[in-house]
Order: C-alpha cells, then sequence, then structure tokens
C-alpha cells in the first residue's frame, strides 16, 4: 500500500503534488447570512421591531434596558448574549420583561444560529420591541448580522469622545447611536457634537439620541424612536 | 477577536464545497478596513485551526481593499485605509461610503497527490 495517500498503489515514490484551484466567490458570513435572513422573516411575522443593541462593556446597556423595561412592560422582551452569568437577564426580567440569556461560552459576539434558536422560548403574544443585547464590544459583533431591523450602538459619555472613527466597522452600520450617563456629563470632557458629527459622516441616516437612564432625561424620546 | 471563529467560517465553506477536509496549499481572501475582521489577526491563526481540521497548513493570501467614500459637498471619490480624516480635496465631513466592508472567499487551492 501507498504510505502516502493510503491507496493501494504498491509504491509511494512516484509522488506528484499537483494544485487545483477551486473559485468560490462567496462571503465568509454566507452561513450566517442565511440564519439572519431566516430569523428577519420570523421576527416580521410576529409583528416585531428587533433591535441588535451594541456596545463597551460598562456603557450602560442593562441600566438602559432596566429603563426601558419599567416603562414597557410585556410589550418588550430581551435576549441577553452574556459570557457566563445571567446577571443581566435577571435584573431585566426583576424590571418587568421577558430575558432570557444565552451563554455564549467565550464567544466575543451574538451569530444568528443562537439567537435563532432562542426565538421560540419567548412569549411573543403582545411583544412588540425584542432587544438582542449583543456581548459587549464594538468589534466583533459588527461583523454578524442576527436578522434585527436595526442595529444600534450605546457610546456612554465616559468612555470618551473619540471612539467613533476608531471602531468604524460597527458606526458605519448602525441606524441609532445612543449617548448615555448624560448626568455625568458635566463631570467629563466629551464633546457631544463632535461623536454625533463623527457618526453622521459614516452613518448620514444615523439617528443620535442623548439619554440617562438613571434621571430619566430623555428616554421618552428614546421610547416614541422606537414606538 | 474572533478571527477563529472567521477561520471556521471559511474552512467550513470549504468543506462544503469538498464534502470532506482535504489538505490545501492556499485560501485567498477579500477583506476590507469595515468588516471588522483583522487581517493579521486571521493570517496569524489561520494555519493553526486548518491544521487541527485537516486542511494541512496552508497560506493564506489577502487582498486587502480600501474604503471608497463620495464626498457629498465637493462630490469628488476617493480612496482611504481608515476613516480617521475628512476628504482629501475640501475636508468635509458630508460623505458616503461606497465599499469597504468586504469579507469575502475568493478560492482555494486544493494539493491534489497523484501517483505518476
Ligand atoms: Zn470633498
Amino acid at each position: 500500500m501507498c504510505d502516502e495517500c493510503g491507496c493501494a498503489h504498491p509504491s509511494t515514490v512516484f509522488l506528484k503534488n499537483r494544485l487545483r484551484k477551486i473559485d468560490l466567490q462567496v462571503p465568509v458570513l454566507q452561513a450566517n447570512q442565511d440564519y439572519a435572513q431566516k430569523n428577519r422573516e420570523t421576527f416580521s411575522s410576529h409583528g416585531l421591531h428587533v433591535i441588535n443593541l451594541i456596545s463597551s462593556p460598562g456603557s450602560g446597556k442593562t441600566t438602559l434596558l432596566q429603563a426601558m423595561a419599567a416603562k414597557l412592560g410585556a410589550q418588550m422582551a430581551v435576549i441577553v448574549g452574556d459570557l457566563q452569568t445571567d446577571r443581566d437577564a435577571v435584573r431585566i426580567r426583576a424590571a418587568g420583561c421577558q430575558a432570557i440569556q444565552i451563554e455564549t461560552q467565550g464567544a466575543c459576539h451574538l451569530d444568528a444560529k443562537s439567537v435563532g434558536e432562542q426565538i421560540p422560548l419567548l412569549n411573543l403574544s403582545g411583544v412588540k420591541l425584542l432587544v438582542i443585547e449583543n456581548v459587549g464590544n464594538l468589534v466583533c459583533p459588527a461583523s454578524y448580522d442576527l436578522g434585527e431591523h436595526e442595529k444600534v450602538v450605546l457610546l456612554s459619555v465616559t468612555e470618551g469622545d473619540d471612539k467613533v472613527l476608531k471602531y468604524p466597522s460597527i458606526f458605519s452600520r448602525v441606524s441609532t447611536m445612543v449617548l448615555t450617563k448624560m448626568d455625568l456629563h458635566p463631570h467629563v470632557d466629551f464633546d457631544l457634537n463632535r461623536a454625533e458629527m463623527e457618526c453622521r459622516s459614516l452613518s448620514p441616516e444615523v439617528k443620535c439620541l442623548r439619554v440617562s437612564a438613571k434621571t430619566g432625561a430623555g428616554m421618552d424620546g428614546l421610547l416614541q424612536h422606537w414606538a | 477577536m474572533h478571527e477563529v471563529s472567521i477561520a471556521e467560517s471559511i474552512l467550513d465553506l470549504i468543506e462544503r464545497q469538498l464534502g470532506a477536509p482535504q489538505a490545501l496549499a492556499e485560501v485567498e481572501l477579500c477583506i476590507g478596513p469595515l468588516s471588522g475582521v483583522s487581517a493579521e489577526s486571521l493570517e496569524f491563526c489561520f494555519a493553526t485551526v486548518a491544521k487541527e481540521r485537516g486542511f494541512g497548513v496552508p497560506g493564506l493570501s489577502i487582498q486587502r481593499t480600501q474604503v471608497v467614500i463620495h464626498c457629498d459637498s465637493c462630490l469628488e471619490t476617493y480612496s482611504v485605509d481608515d476613516l480617521m480624516s475628512f476628504c482629501p480635496h475640501c475636508n468635509s465631513w458630508k460623505r458616503t461610503i461606497q465599499s469597504g466592508d468586504e469579507l469575502q472567499l475568493v478560492s482555494a487551492s486544493l494539493i491534489e497527490v497523484s501517483h505518476v
């Protein structure tokens, strides 16, 4: 037997390597895009508006969702992508809406398949807004379509106003940017207009909102925006 | 870093095309600055992931595209590697991104062993 390839040919001596090039021309994340499209159809058939919420860790995502849950109650549902604990899901549930958690097992982003598997676990009757809280970072979630209707990015005023152009892959794909922790703005050096102008330079149609989940300032405008 | 899962996705596509893992000499990709994927990190991990899955130790050939931008003020079209600065002709920030988010698997070169 040939030791090289395991075939029945008696000799291993006269082997020749040839290259065969196959043209593929396919998006690397084609499989994810197919799942995302399926999710989008499911979401639409339930009459849901679906948001993919993306931010750095510590930008106040869960606090904002708690404040939204307190106002919207059963009209909102949340899917939380969390590295290990279900602490965020518990906090959101306590504030008054359905929340289920996807354990990402170390992955730095959610993908459309893992989100799709959660949809049957939600009771969607009466739900109008589904928020998918992505894993906290501004890089990896940008590439993965989850089937959402819009990507929303949160940027807290404690993070620095230069982040927009540093993470163009996400800020060029958002339809809404929410500047959070506005109650802390008097204490930090964050140029609100600069951040919003730079975001518009990447996504000309982006809607920019400013909120403080703590004081409630801007919350009504935010909820109206998605009503 | 999600380049390991990007590498897995690339190999999934190739495996689906071939039916089973097979030794590869090279994989060709096209990556844009807005793809959210770091070409350097992918180059770093790709051969390791490929080897673990039985694809040999393929090289990675990455064609890097630029971001193509249309200036909404002076109407020029220009290309850049990053978006940190505004229009080189008029310095306007009013711009429309036309391309730059490519993340495409272009081709795969298989090593076929045959007896002479
Ligand atoms: Zn110009």
